[in-house]
Formats: structure tokens, sequence, C-alpha cells
């Protein structure tokens, strides 16, 4: 794995653990604050519910007040209106909407609430004959045409003697529905087959439950009160943060990937870059030279500092591997003494030129040999001899063209390949190369020196020894014929 | 000097023999109401007697026969009933004056009647025909809006309890009249003076289907604290009470009362009243 993948791999799993760590967090926060929100949601319930219980209490509580009042049993007694209105509007409030005060026969007295309104009939209301039958009515009934939480207890004097009838009633509409649930994030609808309000201006209730009524069944049967949330908007803020939360996170995960893919490519690209320069290098692909190629390229490309020391040492290293080797090279493929190709280096291009002719190319050879040189070094010594050596092949290499390769094929021996040069051009070749020797003068050695001069060229299915052999069959019939002179095959 | 010497001498004199009176009256009204629309009464008794004149509200009616009894007050302003109650039981009472209506009717008159009334939309025209509706009276202890009403069932020989379907007590007056606008009650019992005052502000929507006998304003008597001599001074002072007096316009600014002062009639005056103390009461406990 590439250490770009390494590091990104890494780094990403890190980072990963650490906004996993994070959503869990998060999710255990949210699981907290969804038991609060269920909590509290519960609690108001609890409360409303109590508020709803209170009420009824109270409408209890103030008909057992008023029925305890002596004034209260006169005034049923003597049909006293006027003293009953007085007693009962004391205590309408905002929990106590009517007030009613009704004589056996079932006609209304009194009205808290109505000061000129009595006399009526109500005795065939559901909650006058409850009252009238089981002394008392907690319920639900239409009270002069309003639906209402109604408690009616029979009126008795001497606590034995029914006298009349006392109902007392909460209005069940908007506002009684909004004093339950004031102050708190509930709402409250309640539906019965006369009416349908609610304090949520929505129809439907979220989550909606079923107030628990402690109630007698009275005349509206069907009625409900369901408790409910209007809206989850708490909930669903909280949902939103989470799932805001999780974007967030994810958005910065994503992020800080691409950054960090960006980083490191922007600053392992380099390394990268050089290293697998190193490692063609290493696996042949590179030569040294192509090293110092691209590492020169990666020096020009203005990288980070730290990567260009690095690439500059490197680049140092190439450079002195690379002279070492071409020393090396030279040394390996060289004469030492005359400074032309080796044998070794000549067997390899003539290898070479084989090679490059079953493509179609063409070549000759010449084998060249000084003539008697044993004489030279017997009588001049070897110091001559190599003087001899040195110049005549510092002559050839200057008559020869580039393309040409001159060597030492041994002793006074040399070989000259001729690459895209057929017979008659290596004859021409060979002539010249005889003729510079034979008229220069050199300057240690005051004999004339003559060299053989054999040429072979190219023919199909050479080997290096054939074509070496014909060349050096040349050389001998021209030593044969009286040396100083160019011979050639066959 | 002499001169001087005199009048100052009579001044003290004088000074000396002014006496100072309580004047009760009961809560028939806001006692503050009533303290502003009697303060001017006392203040042209004071003037005009030269006597001080204190006024008190009591608390109610027994409080001011009480204080009658026990001679803590000088002058007293009773109503008919509580008038004929303690001329029985004190006889040394001294009647002075009769309270003067300038009722609605037109007429100024030292009485004024109960009236028993229907809405005209309910083709109620008699009593009779009115036979197991909803009366309402005002108060028992109401002289115009019980009473004599009861009075006046009786000349018809009708008990109330048992002719009507249900028989309410409204208390005030002008409440008898909104039941029988808001159609609670079929008829009911109120003063004249609630009548017309009906009539103004309804129009004539309603039948007067029975009237009383006149029933006897409200009087002002002296305790045996105050000598006959005396009582006959303010009894005079209270006579010639001029229509335009500051204690008239007060009654009406304070009270609503068209008061056009006071009259000094015969003590039998009220002796119809007493007939109103014997009228039998039907009333049963249902």
């Amino acid at each position: 794995m590439k250490l770009y993948d390494k590091i990104l791999l890494l780094t990403t799993l890190q980072i990963v653990a650490i906004f996993i760590f994070g959503i869990y967090q998060i999710q255990s926060l949210y699981l907290t604050q969804k038991k609060a929100f269920d909590q509290k949601n519960l609690i108001q319930i609890e409360m409303i519910q109590k508020r709803f219980e209170e009420k009824l209490i109270e409408l209890q509580k103030t008909a057992h007040i008023l029925i305890n009042s002596q004034e209260v049993i006169t005034g049923i007694l003597s049909n006293d209106t006027d003293m009953l209105y007085n007693w009962s509007k004391l205590f309408l409030s905002s929990s106590i909407d009517k007030i009613h005060f009704i004589d056996l026969d079932g006609t209304v007295i009194s009205r808290g609430e109505a000061e000129f309104r009595f006399a009526d009939d109500i005795s065939k209301q559901f909650y006058t004959q409850q009252a009238l039958l089981n002394n008392t009515f907690l319920g639900i009934d239409r009270v002069d045409g309003e639906e209402c939480l109604v408690y009616t207890e029979r009126v008795k004097q001497y606590g034995e003697k029914p006298i009349g009838i006392i109902s007392v009633a909460l209005v069940i509409d908007h506002e009684f529905l909004s004093s339950l649930v004031e102050g708190t994030t509930m709402s409250l609808a309640y539906q019965s087959e006369h009416q349908s309000i609610s304090t949520a201006k929505e129809r439907t209730l979220i989550n909606a439950s079923s107030l628990s009524l402690m109630l007698q069944s009275g005349s509206i049967n069907d009625a409900t009160f369901s408790i409910g949330l209007t809206s989850e908007k708490e909930l669903l803020a909280l949902k939103e943060a989470r799932t805001n939360f999780f974007l967030g996170i994810a958005l910065a995960l994503i992020v800080l990937v691409i950054a960090l893919h960006f980083t490191l490519l922007k600053y392992l690209k380099e390394y990268e870059t050089l290293a697998q320069v190193l490692i063609d290098f290493y696996e042949d692909r590179l030569d040294i030279k192509d090293v110092i190629g691209k590492i020169k390229l990666s020096i020009h490309k203005q990288p980070t500092t730290e990567i260009k020391k690095i690439a500059e040492a490197l680049f140092n290293m190439s450079q002195k591997v690379s002279d070492t080797q071409n020393a090396l090279e030279l040394l390996s493929s060289t004469d030492q003494l005359t400074a032309l190709a080796n044998r070794r280096k000549l067997e390899e291009y003539l290898e070479q030129k084989l090679k490059e002719s079953n493509r179609g190319n063409f070549f000759s050879i010449v084998m060249l040999d000084i003539d008697r040189f044993k004489v030279i070094n017997d009588t001049y010594g070897h110091e001559i001899g190599d003087h001899v050596l040195i110049h005549t092949a510092n002559l050839m290499q200057s008559v020869i063209r580039e393309s040409d390769m001159l060597g030492r094929w041994g002793g006074e021996e040399f070989l000259l390949i001729l690459p895209q040069t057929n017979l008659e051009g290596a004859l021409v070749m060979a002539e010249q190369l005889r003729s510079k020797i034979y008229h220069y003068q050199f300057e240690h050695y005051p004999q004339r020196v003559t060299m053989c001069l054999g040429v072979a060229e190219y023919r199909v299915n050479d080997t290096p020894n054939s074509i070496l052999r014909r060349a050096d069959h040349a050389l001998y019939r021209a030593k044969n014929n009286g040396r100083n002179k160019v011979e050639y095959e066959n | 000097m002499l001169v001087k010497l005199f009048f100052l001498s009579l001044f003290l004199l004088n000074t000396v023999h002014a006496k100072e009176y309580i004047f009760a009256i009961y809560p028939s009204n806001n006692p503050t109401k009533i303290i502003q629309a009697v303060t001017p009464l006392m203040e042209y008794l004071s003037e005009q007697s030269g006597d001080t004149f204190k006024l008190i509200v009591t608390k109610d009616y027994d409080e001011l026969t009480q204080r009658i009894e026990e001679k803590s007050v000088d002058f007293a302003w009773v109503n008919s009933k509580n008038f004929v109650l303690l001329k029985e039981k004190k006889p040394s009472l001294r009647y002075l004056v009769t309270y003067l209506e300038n009722s609605k009717s037109g007429q100024i008159t030292p009485y004024y009647r109960s009236f028993i009334i229907a809405l005209k939309e309910t083709n109620i025209t008699t009593l009779e025909n009115a036979k197991g509706k909803h009366f309402a009276f005002t108060d028992k202890e109401s002289t115009s809006g019980y009473a004599y009403p009861m009075m006046i069932f009786e000349d018809h020989h009708l008990n109330p309890y048992t002719f009507f379907q249900k028989v309410f007590f409204l208390k005030k007056h002008d409440k008898v009249i909104e039941a029988l606008i808001n159609h609670s009650i079929d008829i009911g019992a109120i003063s004249d003076g609630t009548y017309y005052s009906a009539r103004e502000k309804y129009g004539d929507k309603f039948n007067i289907l029975a009237s009383s006998a006149p029933i006897p304003l409200d009087a002002i008597v002296a305790s045996e604290n105050v000598s006959i001599e005396e009582s006959q001074r303010i009894s005079k002072l209270l006579e010639n009470i001029p229509k335009d007096a500051p204690s008239n316009k007060a009654f009406e600014e304070h009270l609503g009362w068209l008061s056009a002062g006071f009259v000094k009639k015969d003590e039998h005056f009220y002796d119809t009243f007493k007939k109103t103390l014997k009228v039998p009461i039907y009333e049963t406990l249902r």
C-alpha cells in the first residue's frame, strides 16, 4: 500500500472514529432530551388532568358552601330571587359560570349569572332529573343551551327535607379549555355530538390522549376531552438539531478527508515521485542518468524546502554514482594504452552490429596489424613500441568517421568496425589508414611504420567469428603478400 | 356702649339656650347618598331654628327604632310602617310632618300607590285572568311592594301563593320591571313611581291590573326629648320649606326623589297603613 493510502486510511479511520463518538454523544443527548420532552409532556398532561379535577372540586365545593348557607335555604323556601342572586353572584368566577337555584318542580328561582332571567321550567333537563332522583349529578349536560360541566345537588332543610336543587356549572368553551392548558405546551380539544372546540388551530392533536373523566354518564354521552400536542415543533427542532449535527459531522468528515487527500497529495506526491524514481532505479526501469534527469526535473518544479533538500542530496548522490559508473564503464571498455575501445568493447559492438544487420543494416570490418612490431619492441624498447602504438591509434582515430568504432584487438592488432559501409567503402577507408600511417613520421621512431589490413563485409548469417575469420584471412593474405597492404575477403 | 353690651348679652343668652339635636334617618339607600341628600335639610333647620341639627344614618330600621326608644335621637325620619309600629309601641312619639312628593303623575301628594302590573303583550288585563302565572313581589318588608299589594289581593279574595303558579321576591322595584321585560315573570307589584319611571324608559308597555289605596309617605317624628313647643316650632319650619330650597334639590340630585317639601297631616292619615298590618299572611312554607 502506498504511503499516501496508508496515511489517508489511518487518518480517516481516526477522524471517523472521533466523529462516530461525536454522533454517539449527539444521539445520547438527543435521547436524553427526547426523554425529558416526553417526561415534560407527561407532567403537563397530569397537570391539566389535575386542573380539570380541581374545576370539578371547585364546582362541588361552591355548591356545598351555598347549600349550607341558611340564607340560601331561606331564599329557596321563600322564592327570594334577589337574595339567591346576591349570594350566588359572589361565587361566580373563572371556574364557575352558572349558579342556578331550582325548586322541586324544576322551576328556576334564580340565576347567579342572569339577574332577571328566572322562573323557567327546566324539570326536563337531565341534570335536574338526576339530582331529583339520585341526590347529585356530576357530568356534562346542556345548561341554558350551553354544554357545561355541571354539578347538581338537592338542597335540604335541616339536612333532611329536600326543598330545591342547586346547579353549579362551568361552560365548556374555548376559554375553559385554555384555562386548563394555560402555561403548558399542550392543547385540549372537546368533542361532543353538538360541538367541537379546541385550543389548537389545527384540528388534529399529535399524540393525543383522553382526559380521564370521573363524571356520571349524562345526556351527552359521547363527549370526550382529548389532550395532545398541537405541533411537535419542539421535538422537530430537536430532531432537526440532531440531523443538522449529523449532516455537519458528515460534511466536516468529507471536507476533512478531501482536505487530507489534497494535503497528502501536495506534500506526499513529491516524496512519492522521488521514491518512485528510486524504486524504478532499483527495479532497473531507470538507469542512473534517467534518475538524475528526473530528480533534476523535480528540483525545477519548485518543491517544498524539505523535498528540495532531499532531491538535491539524491541528485548529488546519483551524480556521484553516475560518475563512478562512467569511470568504471570507461575503464572496462577502454584500452589503457591507446585509449581506444578494448577487445571486450569491440566484441560487444560487433555483436550489436550483427543484430542490427538482421534488421537490414550492413557494415564492414577491417582487421589491422602493425607490421613487424616485435622488431620495434626488440630494437627500440617497449617504450618506443608503446609510443608507436599510441600514435598509430591516434592517427587512425583522426581518420575514421565518428560513427566508426576502432579498438585495440590485442598486442599490435586493431579492429575497425564501419557501420553502413560496404566492402568498397571499407577498402577506401582501409587504404586511407594504411597510407596515413605509412606517411607519418613518428617523433621517437625513425623508421616507417606499415600496416596490413584485412577487410571483410557483412554477410547474411554471419557470426562474430565468421566475419572476424574472413577479415583475419584477408589480413594474413596481406602479410603473406609482402605487408603494407590492404586485402579483402574472397 | 350700653347698646353693644345689650346685644352681646342677647347673643350669649341665645347661645346658652341653643340646643344640639340628633336627627336620625334609616338607610333607604347608600348611606353616603343619604348624607349628601339630607345634609342641606339639616343646614336649613340649624339655620332657621338657631339650634344645631346633627345627622346620623342608622344601620337599619331596628337600630332606628331602638334609638328612638332609647331616646338617643331627638328627631327621626321613619317610613310609614315604622311610624305605625313605633306609635303603637310608644304613644308619646310626636308626629311632625309627612314627606311631600312631586309625583311623576304630576300631582304633589303626601302619599303614593302600589300597582300590580303586567306586560301588555301578555294580554293579561285583570288580576283574575292571571291565574297560574308567575308573580313577583319586591320584599316582604316593602310597603308598596308587598303590604299594599297583599291588601289588593285580599280585596279580590285571592291568595297569591296559591293563585299564581310561582311567587318570587325580587327585593327592588326596578327588578320587578326588568323581570317583566325579560319575561321571567308575568305580573308584579311595584310602586307607582317605579311604574312611571318604567313607562319613561320602556314606553307604554304595561297594563295596570290593580291599584292600591293611597300609601302615606315617610314621616318625621320627634322623641320625648323634644318639648311640644320645640316640636311644633320645628314642624312649622319643615312645613315652610320653599319648593326651590336646596334641601329639595339635594333629594332629587342624590336620591332621585322629586321632593315638594313636607306637609303636616293628621296622625290618622297613617291609619290606612294599620290595616295592611292586619292583612293575613297567606304564605305557607311549601
